[in-house]
């Protein structure tokens, strides 16, 4: 395998096992939404650092302007402006849908891989269901769905006023 | 080289830190009055420069820029070192992410220090 | 014929030494109670096809041999009976993440040197106690428990087939290779505290885990590999001789 495999099949086999979790139980649903949120939060910080600077002058202005105030309130009217139409709302709201869920899950995998709350080794007897699929670790996976979902329906309704 | 533990060690550490200005960043814009009214230049306490006149608040985005972007950008390298491996790779993209992670630190420490001193009235 | 039950194998062929191409053949095959999926490739072999590859010894899920993709999932072909798949069509395929040399039989040679680069002996500090050992060493209750469920390893390679991220890096050691390290660096008879911790602790060692459990989930042997490398990774950081 190893030696003959070029770019492009490596990357294919890879998004084939990063993002088809199917089949291997709750664990690896949470290792491939880990992934996916965490790249998409990432791109969403860079682009909001990117926006964000822009409100104060962009990449060019390093010193305060003297009507840095009014500059720097007219970008930002305009820039929500921009930004308020119902594809960057429902964007923001599958962010918060990732952020929610990767905080949660977050603090899952925080615990459990520094051994807390996965349970002692035993010796296994036949149909022995693994230690490290425990309870808490199912509750806090189920944890940071629910959160995910409060968030997305937090998010939508901040933006869209549904369930007003 | 700081050793991969170190660097882990980090990560996780930042991970908790957002867990707290995250939380702060979050609350302000959504839990302390319609997203609306927040999301406006001035006026309530909570509004774009409302944050910044407060030291503690505008000190905790700092914070919170500081610990997303190593925990992202440690984060793409573990994604992309486990993509393929060859010392090149791993020499390349540790530092175009360093690089890019400071850009980013950089560039967004400006913003807060400019947005700082608007809204202490320095402009 | 009795019973009259048949399944469908759709089986991986490949054969180098044929310049052929992988591809897949079907077989049908009549069942009886109780028939595992290598009981079924063993009748293919015997039946229908004799140049059927297939690797097995032991046919009672001890000597780790028989590990292919049966369904989808890394399983022992010979713990894997037919009917809990239920289904009656069965595609088997080779191991993943590994070299096939030739249908069903996937080469191990990477997995058992990751498995020897973690050192899976006991080491002692006196060389000559290494080699001529005089003296020995009581373990309790307790101190057993510790590590007798990751002894259970039979080094079948499913662990190693199902991990993410053994599929991507090919330096990760994997969860036999991390769970056999943890197995003997917790073993209180072990001297070797620090080394193993310096083996596993780069770029590609015990931190490129992600906890997606694949490993626990597939072992037929009840280990917990994930559940080891977490335990071991808490040494790490918080041990008497971490990294």
């Amino acid at each position: 395998m190893a030696g003959r495999r070029n770019g492009l099949a490596v990357l294919v086999e890879a998004l084939r096992t990063w993002l088809i979790p199917y089949r291997y139980g709750l664990e690896r649903w949470s290792y491939t939404l880990q992934r996916i949120s965490g790249v998409v939060i990432t791109l969403y910080f860079v682009a909001h650092i990117v926006e964000t600077g822009y409100v104060v002058g962009g990449p060019s202005v390093w010193t305060i302007r003297p009507d840095a105030q009014q500059y720097a309130e007219r970008v930002w009217t305009e820039t929500i402006k921009f930004l308020s139409n119902p594809l960057f709302d429902a964007g923001l709201a599958i962010i918060g849908f990732f952020v929610a869920f990767h905080t949660i899950n977050g603090i899952r995998l925080f615990l459990a891989h520094f051994g807390w709350g996965l349970g002692r080794p035993t010796r296994p007897e036949p149909m022995h269901r693994p230690q490290s699929m425990s309870p808490i670790q199912r509750a806090l996976f189920w944890a940071s769905i629910a959160f995910a979902v409060f968030a997305l329906v937090y998010t939508i309704d901040a933006f869209f006023g549904v369930l007003a | 080289m700081v050793s991969e533990r170190t660097l882990m060690l980090i990560h996780y550490l930042t991970g908790l830190g957002i867990l707290v200005a995250g939380a702060v960043h979050i609350g302000t814009v959504f839990l302390t009055a319609p997203v609306k009214e927040n999301l406006e230049f001035s006026g309530s306490p909570f509004s774009v420069m409302g944050v910044y006149r407060n030291a503690i608040l505008a000190a905790s985005l700092e914070a919170l820029l500081l610990f997303v972007a190593f925990h992202a950008f440690n984060g793409l390298r573990v994604i992309l070192i486990e993509l393929y491996q060859s010392p090149r790779w791993e020499r390349a993209v540790t530092w175009i992410l360093t690089v890019a992670a400071l850009l980013v630190v950089i560039y967004g420490t400006r913003t807060i220090l400019i947005a700082y001193s608007i809204a202490q009235g320095v402009a | 014929m009795s019973g009259a039950s048949e399944v469908l194998l759709r089986v991986y062929r490949y054969n180098p030494s044929n310049s052929g191409k992988p591809h897949y053949q079907n077989y049908r095959v009549p069942t009886f109670r109780g028939m595992t999926v290598l009981d079924a490739l063993i009748y293919i072999k015997e039946n229908l096809d004799p140049t059927l590859s297939i690797r097995y010894s032991c046919r009672m899920a001890s000597c780790g041999s028989c590990g292919m993709t049966i369904n989808g999932l890394p399983r022992l072909a010979c713990f894997t009976q037919i009917s809990e798949l239920k289904s009656k069509y069965i595609l088997v395929q080779p191991l993943r993440n590994l070299p096939v040399i030739k249908d069903l039989v996937a080469d191990l040679d990477e997995f058992f040197n990751k498995h020897r680069l973690v050192k899976p002996y006991l080491i002692r500090r006196d060389v000559e106690e290494q080699e001529n050992p005089r003296e020995q060493y009581r373990q309790s209750d307790e101190e057993l428990e510790r590590y007798v469920q990751f002894a259970y390893c039979i080094k079948c390679a499913l662990c190693y087939s199902a991990c993410p991220v053994v599929s991507t890096d090919k330096n990760f050691p994997g969860p036999q290779a991390l769970a056999q390290l943890y197995r003997y660096y917790i073993d209180t008879r072990d001297e070797a505290s620090e080394e193993r911790i310096r083996i596993v602790n780069n770029a590609h060692g015990i931190w490129r885990c992600h906890f997606a459990d694949s490993c626990s989930q597939v072992c037929p042997k009840g280990v917990d590999p994930a559940l080891a490398i977490q335990l071991m990774r808490r040494e790490m950081m918080f041990g008497p001789s971490r990294g």
